[in-house]
């Protein structure tokens, strides 16, 4: 009996000390796991395009829940997977208004109203969106929320922008006005058009464009990355994200590089591809050569964006912070996603899904959470959102909130 | 869930969450023997965490090798990769079917077939169907909106107003009533003439019914009514059979269509298939073009001219071009080549 007792009270000691530990002082770093498979996704994949096709488009909507479930379901942080909720029915009528809204723009009395109302319901399908996503999003049972408020989602993506640019328009008639020094701007029209000063103005405005660029760009990306990545929950655990503009100028700079030293290989790559056709294909060299300028830009900016996000991400509650970490390099990316366009061209697209779990692998394999504490410590609500209106039927298709990942 | 026979499995182990929490327990989920109820038990300490009827538990459908998942009521979550699960909780055959669709096997390569079978369906059939539907039951006046709002963009923008007097115009205008007589009864009215200051020899069609005809195109060919009346039958061809809206219809479904096939595969892909849907756009204009050809041979024969004066109003835009560079491939064209239609049209005389 007391042989029993003491036995009992041991373990019950070290049952205690183990969960004590896990609770405050353990500190590891978790990899993502991606456990998906080229060959499984390729076979759910055809059958998505086979039922679609076959149901005239309905049944993407359904498509897009096993493509999510798929890529969800074998994405594991420390051995417990994600999910996600979305009920295909209503994705299929959040598809049917974005299409009428779309049908709509083109009867042509509506038209004037029609762009007015999207420019002003922008902001709420981008906020109804975002919790539909995260509302329906899961890892280990516990889901996800978006609890961003739509008048600041007016402020950052409908006022702050109109307002930049209205400063910058503003900035670049001052300058003009300082440096040519004409009286109406009729003359300095007629100066573009006619005078000895077209390389001047040319000048001007190429760099007026730029600077234009170079202000505007990180500045939005990095309020919308703030207003999205601040605005998620995870259970009763809080993402905070803070950063200074200094990355995102650094980001477009890279962006720009790996965008010229695309510029010079899709150019290499087009005189090689089209030397034998002589000049019959000058239009598909240029678009070979935008492509790859704009393509390889465009995907260094991403990671770039992405690696700001991760880096500087925190998920906590009181005393328990949970940092991220992305090691995503852009050469990597781009050799990646070059060979990617290049087997699923080949291939008329049968490799697309093979490219896809390669992509999201290498996302995966390159992005960590350092857990202060314990992975059983997170609680949610158990709310099945699917009441509201606007909660249902929020996934607007191409609506992100430009947060990046 | 409803089942035939009794399963051979009464017992799963696996993995569960409760309801909200992420707190992992080492599971074990048993159906009592009548199949009536479900127990989970923690497998460590052999607490029951949860139990319910078993018809209340749901298996969701198998994703490729991701555990199988049952959500039990209240949100409780339970994970195995033990495939008995499937035969415990008396899966339905739908769930299998998907499976089976699903699942990488030589079907998969049946469905490739399909999807080019069932692509070529609806490219050559559906899609042209919906939109001749479509197009038929636009409304006239919406049609006059768009005339008018290309008609103003136009005027204001592109040209000034024309130059041509009084004489000429009314020829033209003569010509075209000539033309329209020789309609069936129903497509007879709604036409209007526009003429605008533009050097380029050319003619076109608005949708509402509005022919467009540049000072260029009368003063290289006023003096010959069996051209510009060819021209004009071919504009007519494109109002009378709706092309312009056909084209705007086509060009939404293919678009939307490609949107639904490849809805997720990122930005690289998805510009590639919507500038491939272009390249469709373009086939199907020019095959709206060459429709419009024959419908102008016929049409300007039955109101009594010369059908050979399109075949020399291509004849004399050919000769203009010697320098072919400035002139894009036909794949790129919403126009097939002046070659081919001068070809097409000849045959057609013959």
């Amino acid at each position: 009996m007391t042989f029993c007792m003491a036995a009992y009270g041991v373990s019950l000691r070290r049952r205690s000390r183990t969960k004590g530990d896990q609770g405050m002082a353990a500190k590891k770093t978790l990899s993502v796991d991606f456990y998906g498979d080229a060959k499984d996704w390729f076979g759910i994949w055809i059958a998505n395009i086979f039922l679609t096709l076959v149901t005239l488009g309905i049944y993407s909507a359904w498509a897009k829940v096993r493509f999510k479930k798929y890529f969800y379901q074998h994405t594991y942080i420390g051995g417990r997977n994600f999910n996600y909720h979305g009920k295909p029915v209503n994705i299929l009528i959040g598809r049917v208004i974005v299409v009428a809204l779309i049908s709509l723009s083109y009867v042509p009395l509506a038209q004037g109203w029609i762009f007015v109302l999207f420019l002003l319901g922008a902001p709420v399908a981008l906020v109804m969106s975002a919790r539909f996503n995260a509302r329906n999003s899961s890892w280990s049972n516990v889901r996800f929320n978006f609890v961003g408020s739509i008048g600041r989602a007016y402020m950052v993506y409908l006022v702050y922008p109109g307002l930049l640019i209205v400063c910058l328009m503003g900035a670049a008639a001052l300058l003009f006005w300082l440096v040519i020094g004409f009286d109406s701007p009729r003359l300095a029209i007629w100066a573009l058009a006619n005078g000895p000063m077209i390389p001047v103005v040319v000048g001007i405005v190429f760099c007026l464009y730029l600077a234009a660029v170079l202000i505007y760009v990180p500045v939005l990306q990095r309020l919308s990355q703030s207003y999205a990545a601040n605005g998620h929950r995870f259970g009763d655990y809080q993402f905070y994200f803070d950063v200074g503009l200094g990355p995102y100028v650094a980001a477009l700079l890279t962006a720009t590089m790996w965008g010229i030293v695309g510029l010079l290989l899709g150019g290499a790559a087009a005189f090689v591809l089209l030397l034998p056709f002589g000049g019959a294909l000058n239009e598909a060299s240029g678009i070979i050569v935008g492509y790859a300028a704009f393509g390889v830009g465009f995907v260094s900016y991403r990671v770039k964006v992405r690696n700001i996000l991760l880096n500087n991400l925190v998920l906590a509650k009181g005393q328990v912070v949970h940092r991220f970490r992305s090691s995503a390099v852009v050469s990597e990316v781009l050799v990646i996603v070059v060979t990617n366009v290049l087997a699923v061209g080949c291939t008329l697209g049968l490799m697309l899904p093979w490219a896809m779990v390669r992509y999201y692998r290498y996302m995966a394999e390159n992005t960590f959470v350092r857990v202060s504490g314990d992975l059983d410590d997170f609680v949610g609500q158990v709310t099945d959102y699917k009441n509201s209106l606007g909660e249902a039927y929020g996934d607007f298709e191409g609506l992100d909130l430009g947060i990046g990942l | 869930m409803s089942r035939d026979k009794h399963p051979q499995v009464t017992a799963v182990e696996g993995q569960a969450m409760q309801s909200g929490k992420s707190a992992l327990h080492e599971a074990r989920l048993e159906l009592r023997k009548d199949g009536s109820h479900l127990y989970l038990f923690d497998r460590n300490n052999g607490e029951q965490l949860f139990d319910c009827l078993a018809q209340r538990a749901k298996l969701e459908p198998a994703m490729g090798t991701a555990p199988r998942r049952v959500v039990l009521p209240g949100g409780h979550l339970f994970l195995t990769t033990d495939p008995g699960i499937a035969d415990l909780l008396g899966e339905q055959s739908r769930g299998r079917i998907q499976s089976a669709l699903e699942r990488f096997s030589a079907l998969s390569f049946a469905l490739i077939v399909g999807i080019i079978v069932s692509g070529w369906l609806i490219w050559r059939f559906a899609v042209p169907l919906g939109v001749t539907i479509a197009a038929a039951s636009t409304p006239q006046n919406w049609l006059d909106q768009i005339d008018k709002t290309a008609l103003y963009t136009l005027r204001n923008t592109w040209s000034f107003e024309s130059r041509l007097d009084e004489e000429e115009r009314r020829d033209v205008q003569g010509l075209l009533e000539t033309l329209t007589e020789a309609l069936p009864a129903r497509h007879q009215t709604g036409f209007k003439l526009h003429f605008v200051n533009l050097k380029m020899v050319n003619a076109f069609a608005l949708p509402g019914g509005s022919l467009v005809v540049t000072d260029g195109l009368v003063e290289e060919f006023g003096s010959n009514p069996d051209v510009v009346a060819g021209v004009l039958a071919h504009e007519l061809g494109h109002v009378v059979e709706r092309h312009g809206l056909k084209n705007l219809y086509r060009s939404a479904a293919t678009y939307l269509l490609v949107l639904a096939v490849l809805g997720d595969v990122g930005p690289v892909f998805e510009d590639v298939l919507v500038n491939a849907s272009f390249l469709v756009d373009l086939a199907y204009s020019r095959e709206f073009e060459a429709a419009a050809d024959d419908f102008g041979l016929k049409l300007s024969k039955q109101a009594g001219f010369d059908p050979g004066g399109l075949v020399a109003f291509f004849e004399s835009l050919n000769k203009q071009i010697d320098d072919d560079s400035l002139v894009p491939p036909e794949w790129l064209s919403t126009h097939p080549s002046f070659e081919r239609r001068l070809q097409r049209m000849r045959q057609q005389l013959d």
